[in-house]
């Protein structure tokens, strides 16, 4: 009976497995030729510019705000603060939200910074949970500096409170566990001055993961490769992800994601769609699709900007348990945010995030775990029935395996060529060889969490969970 | 139905794109290896003949005749590029002979005809670079063509450095090259051009003229120019046709060059317009009115009475404090009173914030 079963469904489901692979590979390599191609004329145009134009224009660079939010980071939050408080640029002001933490990060930051307690009006633009406090500090080389206490409401609720704040045209999206470069306002801030036709609605920049390496008063000074396999991975990923899938959608004005770690944002725009949805999971790629929405439908001419260089260095999780979290809650995120704008799909009105870029979202980022456990339970079946072809699905399988590798290698590759952040070659040779395991040990979890994410999702657990942090690494 | 993956030429395209990609996969890994190979040589190379060149320069700069300079293995493209950075360096430190004698440098080892030949070539994508490079160093006339071409380029750097690199070579023709500008001038780019004004010490023009451009960034350009290089002239009514310009961020430059220029007198023209304007209008136009003498709280709370906006209110606050005579006390009156609410608190916010 199952055998007859498969026997009729198998050419159906074997054209149907193709044409997905078929499409998922022809995107993947589309992808990375755009992304080499970004990539050159990113350097090519960027190779010789000259930063000190912004520092001398005579006050008319755009004012940033660059809004952090934290929770429980006591750990990390003065390294952080140090590092934000001395960046390359003049017309800026840090401001961080204090999430209701239940350890002794606003202590640790009142301390550290000499905050008092002062009368601030919020203009509530966007509601949130209530602020019991700002503070501001007494020393005046910390005069930038605005920290804002308030009940816990989660990252999105902060984050708003944070626009409520904002004083400024622009506004920097930050996570605080994290270490800005030196010039990253600088280089975020460009690609608004530099558009001259369109509204530059967001620009995000690359994360690059900063476990394994050293910390010195907020300055990142030595960069390596951990021995930890699951950082290890991490690395490998992002560097493809940011590498090849956020510029290759960068070029063809397609993003409709830019990192929660890392993004500037027109404050206006921001206000206008209301802020950040504090009961999506995937509030970032949320509020990116709103934005661009809004622009659509009022038919402003807009982008959404990548920049390939790392302006951002985060704490990934190191043990299994707490990437499980992180990755149910990504895949939590996506399914929320295709659900909310499923209007979007393959809808004209949007352009290329409408035709292209939804859908590929939809298909091969959403779906993509699906086909792959259904793949493997009717390979599965075959083998069951006696009716597998040993031959062809090996073959199939050298062939998915080599193609990821080769992705994974492109991004490390494109990393070593444009902008290297490893010096040491045992480094360099650690990822390359760790991309070949990927197939083996992690992708199964990562396929795992993405479904788990989704059964999660249908059940309503729409809670964030705890990210531990380690800290960075200190000299 | 048979399955197609039973079809032999099925098999072999899958055959080829293994050796296809696992080719591109081993290509990746070798090239990057050998990239890491050999920059490292290359470094230690280039910090060598950097060190020649450099000795050779400063003897020269110091004691030398011309004649006696020899810069190893100039002939390679990396040498020359090496060269012009460390030329152009020292280009923006020295003054007078000492900047001379380095541009005779660059135009006996003919690196401004390299610099022409690279832009000029199909596969060179650093012309941006030697664009920049132009335009830090005058040229010999026969270069002009090949920059006014780039003035037509669709890549803004381009245009940016070809523009500064003519008006390197004639100062005097800068309102005639941005006259004829037509592309919309960005943000970056009026930056741009400010900084290389002052970097060379460029003796600007009135740029009255190009203020009634019909490009509107050209126009905007020339009002900040005319407001930071303090080019004041006239009085209100010269400023008409640009308070009632089409683009919203020329009327709003204009109002803040009036501001910091102080001058009286607006008569109705501001009044008409205040209803009427953007927000971002109308904070400019509040900074204008502050600033002149006879404008007094009263009339400035009258503005405050008639708006919704928070901004707005708290924009007009702050011109209360920082312009209006007595609007200090003023403020810190509204601070402590009692009858509205929002104005305590928006004073409050100020004195302890903004101020």
């Amino acid at each position: 009976m199952i055998r007859s079963v498969v026997e009729m469904i198998s050419p159906t489901v074997d054209f149907l497995v193709l044409l997905y692979s078929f499409a998922l590979v022809v995107s993947y390599v589309l992808m990375g030729g755009l992304a080499f191609y970004g990539l050159i004329r990113y350097i090519a145009k960027n190779k010789s510019t000259n930063y000190n134009a912004i520092f001398y224009s005579d006050s008319l660079e755009p004012s940033v705000s660059v809004i952090a939010s934290c929770y429980n980071e006591s750990l990390t939050i003065v390294d952080c603060l140090h590092s934000l408080l001395t960046l390359r640029y003049d017309n800026y002001e840090v401001i961080v939200v204090n999430d209701g933490s239940k350890d002794n990060t606003l202590e640790k930051v009142c301390e550290e910074f000499e905050l008092e307690k002062i009368d601030y009006f919020i203009h509530e633009r966007i509601p949130t949970k209530q602020v019991r406090g700002v503070y501001k500090s007494r020393n005046k080389a910390y005069y930038n500096l605005i920290v804002v206490d308030k009940e816990n409401g989660g990252k999105a609720d902060a984050m708003n409170a944070g626009f409520n704040i904002s004083t400024r045209l622009y506004a920097v999206c930050i996570d605080v566990d994290s270490v800005l470069a030196p010039d990253a306002l600088l280089k975020l801030v460009k690609p608004i001055i530099e558009s001259s036709m369109s509204v530059v609605a967001s620009v995000g920049g690359a994360v690059h993961v900063a476990n394994g390496c050293l910390l010195r008063r907020g300055t990142l000074v030595e960069k390596k490769v951990p021995a930890n396999y699951m950082v290890r991975m991490q690395i490998i990923e992002y560097l493809r992800t940011f590498l090849i899938g956020r510029i290759a959608f960068g070029k063809i004005n397609g993003l409709m994601l830019v990192s929660g770690a890392l993004g500037i944002f027109r404050k206006d725009l921001v206000l206008e769609v209301g802020g950040y949805r504090t009961q999506s999971i995937g509030e970032d790629m949320e509020l990116i699709i709103r934005i661009r929405k809004y622009l659509y439908e009022h038919k402003m001419r807009h982008r959404v900007v990548y920049i390939p260089e790392p302006l951002l260095w985060t704490e990934v999780p190191s043990s299994g348990t707490i990437l499980e979290r992180q990755r149910t809650r990504w895949s939590r995120g996506l399914i929320d945010t295709l659900r909310l704008h499923k209007n979007v799909f393959f809808n004209r009105r949007y352009g290329v995030l409408g035709m292209v870029s939804f859908p590929y979202f939809v298909f091969f980022e959403w779906l993509a775990p699906f086909v792959e456990v259904l793949g493997m339970i009717y390979v599965a079946l075959l083998i069951f029935c006696g009716m597998i072809q040993w031959k062809v699905y090996l073959f199939l399988f050298v062939f998915m395996y080599l193609f990821g590798v080769c992705f994974s290698f492109l991004g490390i590759f494109l990393s070593e060529m444009t902008y290297p952040v490893y010096n040491s070659k045992k480094d360099l040779m650690k990822l390359y060889l760790t991309s070949f395991t990927e197939i083996f040990f992690y992708h199964p979890r990562i396929v795992y969490w993405a479904l788990k994410g989704n059964w999660m999702y249908l059940r309503g657990q729409n809670k964030w969970g705890d990210m531990v942090r380690q800290g960075f690494n200190k000299q | 139905m048979d399955s197609f993956l039973t079809y032999h030429p099925f098999f072999i395209v899958i055959v080829g794109l293994i050796f296809l990609f696992g080719g591109i996969a081993i290509a990746l890994l070798l090239i990057n290896m050998l990239y890491r190979a050999i920059h490292g040589r290359r470094v230690s190379y280039r910090a060598s003949v950097e060190k020649a060149y450099k000795k050779e320069i400063f003897n020269y700069l110091i004691v030398g005749e011309i004649s006696d300079i020899r810069f190893v293995r100039i002939e390679k493209s990396r040498n020359k590029d090496l060269l012009i950075g460390l030329l152009l360096e020292l280009f923006d430190y020295l003054e007078g002979v000492d900047k001379d004698r380095v541009m005779e440098l660059f135009k006996r080892e003919k690196l401004d005809a390299y610099c022409v030949r690279k832009i000029r070539s199909r596969w060179c994508y650093r012309k941006t670079y030697y664009l920049r490079c132009l335009a830090m160093v005058s040229l010999d006339k026969e270069l002009e063509p090949v920059l006014k071409d780039m003035l037509r380029s669709r890549f803004m750097e381009r245009r940016l450095y070809a523009m500064q690199a003519l008006i390197l070579r004639n100062p005097e023709d800068i309102e005639r090259l941005f006259a004829a500008y037509t592309y919309r001038m960005s943000l970056w780019e009026q930056m741009n051009y400010y900084l290389f004004f002052i970097s060379k010490g460029i003796k600007v023009p009135d740029f009255h003229h190009l203020a009634l451009s019909a490009n509107p960034s050209v126009a905007l350009f020339a009002i900040r120019m005319v407001r930071i290089y303090q080019q004041r002239q006239g009085s209100i009514r010269g400023y008409e046709i640009l308070l009632r310009h089409p683009d919203l961020e020329v009327r709003g430059e204009m109002f803040r060059t009036l501001a910091e220029f102080g001058y009286e007198d607006p008569g109705v023209l501001l009044e008409e317009m205040v209803p009427n304007a953007s927000l971002f209008i109308r904070m400019h136009i509040m900074t204008y009115l502050a600033r002149i003498s006879a404008t007094d709280t009263r009339t400035m709370m009258r503005y405050y009475d008639e708006s919704d906006s928070i901004e707005f209110r708290l924009h007009i606050l702050y011109c209360i404090y920082n312009f209006i005579r007595g609007g200090k006390e003023d403020i810190e009156e509204f601070a402590k009173q009692d009858e509205n609410k929002l104005l305590r608190d928006l004073s409050t916010h100020l004195i302890t914030n903004i101020v």
